[in-house]
């Protein structure tokens, strides 16, 4: 609590002024006549009073043996480190909105298009391990971690019940679900109607009716109320990777990106990435066979699935429940932050400007 | 007390002030007239008709001629310092029983450099003195003087003549007066500022002792209101009062004829 507790001994000066100045003689005086003086109260005896700056002289000793002492109690004010990734804050929560937890952030990582690990967390906290902090995410604290950083988790709500992903296919978009830490029914709604979807194992396709639908929203099954922890149980596609020819027309990147945020475009001409099930190869090109207008709509018409699925993509990890955070590095020294050096000057101010008070008080004889 | 009590810079001030009263005067140097005042000091021989109390027995003895005594001018007249050496005075930083003294030196020093006459009172001793050349034995005088002790005390004043009376706040003013009747009460820095806060007031002629308390908030107001009472009684009493403050220590030796010359009482 002390840097230098055996300063605070000098307390015990404090009796010892108090019994002193108790005891003390009044100063002695030779006038001429004692008449001006009654006017003053004399006759009184002066040690039934107690003088008006014993209070501030009190209360100056009281400061500057705290401040000799060295409080640590005052430590700085800690940074705030918020997460800002999608899990944490949810959609329409991007670095710059009006949110709250922004405003009152001194450092702000990810972001509700990017993934945020407990690893990348440690790493940026251990880049200023001697100061306080506040960490604001919902992923789990470290074990492990030192007592200046304050880690507020905000769980996830709900469970997270299947990792979804839909792809355009001729037949009808295929659904991919992967159930994690969850069993029992499950389904799906699309606009109003709700489809249930098989509920054994833990990864599986489902294709979706083929028809136009405007929403597509991911329910779960909880006992017998059907109940959607949207978006905390959906994930959505990865962007879409669409492969064009060699010679493809250079409206296609515009028209693409313009449908659809997001979408990498990738050339032919180098090796296609079929690994990924969102990709769109397209091995003849709309505008060099058809006029623009009639390559628009068939441009259109192909990647219609994404347009319709609509709405930002995000990690498969951000949809996973959070796992526990590797612990804080061991052997690691943990730096304790240093006291707050600006107190015992504080300390020092006060008991000057006390200390001045009483010094002046006492000349005026109070 | 402490330091010299006439010391060079003191005379300095004098003369600075008697030269200014002597060109005030119009030049006149103090020297002896002849007229029919007082015996002088310069001699003649007998004259048919000179009264015989004129005759100086023993310069005529010396010289084997009868001489006698040339009448002056009496033109200072008679001045009655009244100085007090009560152990009042004493009170405070201790500078106000040598400011008195100096001002009473100051005072009688131009009263017998004019060719007046003094009489000096201090404690109910009179030592008297007239015409320049008693000047330095006023001045021995007053340096032989006895520390301030005692209470104050004074014979009955005289019906005609100049009477000053040097003092501090503290004494009573005298039995009233009649003629040109000046007091002059010294204050004392330690008097007008003392330790603040609780006190044991001792009181220095008396011995009385009462606990007392001062603040720097209402002691100048209870103080001078004390002074102005003071002045109210002498006023009361015939006399025209006037108040210096002593000098500090630190202060040249002339600062209280500075002041007594800016209140034109010198």
């Amino acid at each position: 609590m002390f840097e230098r507790p055996e300063a605070l001994l000098l307390l015990g000066f404090i009796p010892v002024w108090i019994l002193w100045w108790r005891g003390r003689r009044p100063h002695r005086l030779r006038v001429g006549g004692l008449e001006p003086f009654q006017q003053t109260g004399s006759g009184a005896s002066p040690r039934h009073t107690w003088p008006l700056s014993l209070g501030p002289g009190l209360a100056a000793l009281l400061s500057a043996t705290l401040a000799l002492a060295g409080p640590r109690g005052g430590t700085p004010e800690p940074w705030i480190l918020l997460d800002a990734s999608w899990s944490h804050l949810g959609p329409g929560q991007g670095k710059g909105a009006p949110h709250g937890n922004f405003a009152e952030a001194d450092l702000i990582l990810g972001g509700p298009d990017e993934f945020l690990d407990g690893e990348l967390l440690q790493a940026e906290l251990l880049l200023a391990p001697a100061r306080s902090w506040i960490v604001r995410t919902d992923l789990p604290a470290p074990s492990g971690l030192p007592t200046h950083i304050q880690w507020q988790q905000t769980p996830r709500q709900g469970r997270n019940a299947a990792i979804l992903a839909v792809t355009p296919s001729p037949g009808g978009p295929v659904l991919h679900w992967l159930r994690v830490g969850f069993s029992g029914p499950w389904g799906l709604q699309m606009d109003d109607q709700r489809l249930t979807l098989p509920h054994q194992g833990e990864r599986g396709e489902f294709r979706l009716p083929d028809r136009p639908f405007a929403q597509l929203r991911f329910l779960q099954a909880d006992g017998s109320v059907w109940q959607d922890d949207q978006p905390w149980d959906d994930a959505w596609r990865s962007p879409p990777q669409l492969q064009l020819p060699a010679e493809a027309d250079a409206a296609w990147p515009a028209a693409v990106r313009a449908w659809t945020a997001g979408a990498r475009i990738q050339s032919l001409a180098g090796t296609p990435d079929l690994s990924s099930a969102w990709s769109l190869v397209l091995e003849t090109d709309p505008f060099a066979e058809l006029p623009v207008a009639e390559a628009l709509a068939e441009a259109r018409l192909l990647l219609e699935p994404w347009i319709a699925l609509g709405d930002q993509p995000r990690w498969e990890s951000e949809c996973r429940p959070a796992a526990a955070s590797s612990p804080w590095p061991v052997g690691l020294p943990i730096q304790t932050p240093p006291a707050d050096p600006s107190l015992p000057r504080k300390l020092v101010w006060i008991a000057l400007i006390l200390g001045c008070c009483s010094g002046l008080l006492r000349w005026r004889g109070r | 007390m402490s330091g010299q009590l006439f010391p060079a810079e003191f005379f300095t001030a004098l003369d600075r002030v008697a030269r200014r009263r002597s060109r005030q005067v119009g030049g006149r140097a103090p020297v002896p007239r002849a007229g029919q005042g007082r015996a002088g000091f310069e001699r003649r021989p007998w004259q048919w008709g000179d009264d015989p109390r004129r005759v100086d027995w023993r310069t005529s003895a010396r010289v084997g001629q009868t001489l006698v005594r040339r009448r002056e001018e009496d033109r200072g007249g008679d001045l009655l310092l009244i100085l007090d050496n009560s152990a009042s005075v004493a009170c405070g930083s201790g500078r106000r029983s040598q400011d008195l003294r100096r001002l009473a030196l100051a005072l009688g020093w131009l009263h017998l450099e004019s060719g007046g006459q003094l009489r000096l009172v201090s404690m109910g001793v009179s030592y008297p003195f007239a015409g320049p050349a008693r000047r330095h034995a006023l001045r021995s005088c007053l340096e032989s003087l006895s520390n301030p002790n005692g209470t104050l005390r004074w014979d009955c004043l005289p019906s005609r003549g100049r009477v000053v009376f040097l003092t501090d706040p503290w004494s009573p003013a005298p039995p009233p007066t009649r003629g040109n009747a000046h007091m002059i009460r010294l204050a004392d820095h330690g008097e007008e500022h003392p330790p603040y806060g609780e006190l044991l007031l001792i009181e220095a002629e008396s011995g009385r002792r009462a606990h007392g308390h001062s603040n720097a908030s209402s002691w100048p107001s209870i103080w001078q209101k004390h002074l102005r009472q003071s002045a109210a009684q002498d006023t009361a009493q015939g006399w025209t009062s006037t108040l210096l403050s002593a000098s500090v220590p630190g202060d040249p030796a002339g600062q209280i004829l500075t002041q007594a010359e800016d209140l034109d009482l010198v």
